[in-house]
């Protein structure tokens, strides 16, 4: 038996979801790349 | 009277707790013959056995809320979600995030291969499970056991017990699953594919400010997020602060199997014949199985798409390490690769996808539980 009422429900949640997931990964990318630019490596 | 008392036990037992008893037999034979997730199969396996040893009149079973320790155990600790917190303190001491910090590209893909998660939340709405049980069900997709158990413990706590057990097992079968998921979505020429491996040295300083700046970022973004982000987060910085070897062996060691052993076996003491042996519980097991085989296809298809727009293309493989199973998928992949090209090492890339897929199943359980709450 399905149930289709909460689908547009879940749908919003799913591109939600995946919309802020993305967005936060793609900050935290953004954050390691000036992170390793402003504090290289240094040899010793 | 006295043999009454001998026989009412007897008497309260009934199919349900049989078979209760064999289901928490094949869980403990799981872990200790196939050596499935062992650490927290058999503690959930036995935890099923003792709660269904029947409850007789005057003596309060050991699930009991009011006098059952494992009854206190679950009430105290996971209803409070302390246990499932603190298991991030000693995951996050395990986690090197290195292969990350070397190639930051590889958090697409953590993000790409949570798919699974959303996809199977719609898929268990469509089977008519109420909103917030639809959720919990989804996170078994976060491919992360205290993930799963900390949504599960908030959004439906009746649940918590097959969601756990559907979540570890299907973590320890990554190396059944994935493999013809990839076959179906790539062709050999795809697998074939080699990547450059750039030898990049990360400093101290990024490592130590990686954790601190997730936790903030993420914290302001989301702030139901700081329960799971910032005790990770902690853990890791005990880790790579480098002055803290004792706290930081403590969390990855005593704190972990200590939790790990209260979890467990709490968790399989709500593993009630009443609880678990419904239809319900059968389509969770199912439902479990469709988040990982969609967790890996949606960091499949994102590789494939992302080579469309890149020059130096990625290997689609990469993409299903992005599940938070770790180590398991990258040496799943780096299997994969070599099966069809024996000089194609795509390991270093894998590990950096499934730690990245670590970071991804937190967020995306967060966001989840800030959607929803």
């Amino acid at each position: 038996m399905m149930d289709f009422t909460l689908i547009p429900e879940g749908l919003r949640i799913m591109a939600y979801g995946m919309g802020t997931t993305f967005t936060i990964l793609i900050l935290f990318y953004f954050m390691i790349k000036v992170l390793l630019r402003l504090f290289p490596h240094r040899e010793q | 009277m006295f043999m009454e008392k001998l026989l009412m036990g007897i008497q309260s037992l009934t199919w349900g707790n049989v078979i209760m008893f064999l289901i928490g037999g094949v869980l403990i034979y799981l872990a200790i013959q196939r050596e499935y997730e062992p650490m927290l199969l058999l503690p959930i396996g036995f935890g099923a056995i003792l709660t269904n040893i029947p409850v007789i009149a005057e003596v309060p079973g050991i699930a009991d809320p009011e006098h059952g320790v494992l009854g206190i155990l679950f009430r105290t600790t996971i209803l409070t979600e302390l246990l499932p917190a603190f298991i991030f303190i000693a995951v996050g001491a395990m986690i090197d995030f290195t292969p990350l910090l070397k190639m930051p590209s590889m958090l697409f893909f953590g993000a790409a291969a949570q798919f699974g998660i959303f996809f199977t939340l719609l898929t268990a709405l469509l089977f008519g499970f109420p909103l917030k049980e639809a959720a919990s069900i989804g996170i078994i997709g976060a491919a992360d056991g205290p993930t799963s158990i900390f949504v599960a413990s908030k959004f439906a706590q009746n649940l918590l017990a097959p969601i756990s057990v559907a979540a570890y097992s299907y973590m320890a079968l990554v190396p059944v699953i994935q493999p013809p998921v990839i076959r179906a979505l790539t062709t050999k020429e795809e697998r074939r594919i080699r990547m450059d491996y750039r030898e990049v040295k990360v400093s101290k300083m990024v490592r130590i400010l990686f954790p601190i700046s997730v936790t903030v970022l993420a914290g302001i973004i989301a702030p139901i997020s700081v329960t799971l982000v910032g005790l990770l987060m902690f853990g890791n910085l005990i880790r790579e602060s480098g002055v803290l070897e004792r706290l930081s062996q403590t969390a990855q060691n005593e704190l972990a199997n200590l939790v790990t052993l209260l979890l467990g076996i709490t968790i399989g003491s709500t593993m009630t014949a009443e609880a678990f042996l419904n239809w319900k519980t059968l389509m969770i097991i199912g439902m479990g199985l469709v988040a990982f085989v969609f967790d890996t296809a949606g960091g499949v298809i994102f590789a494939k798409i992302l080579n469309l727009f890149v020059k130096e293309k990625y290997n689609p493989m990469v993409g299903a390490a992005g599940i938070s199973a770790f180590p398991m998928s990258a040496r799943v992949i780096q299997k994969m690769a070599q099966k069809e090209d024996p000089s194609n090492f795509i390991l270093m890339q894998a590990v950096g996808a499934n730690v990245a897929g670590q970071i991804g199943s937190i967020i995306a359980g967060s966001v989840v539980l800030a959607l929803l709450s």
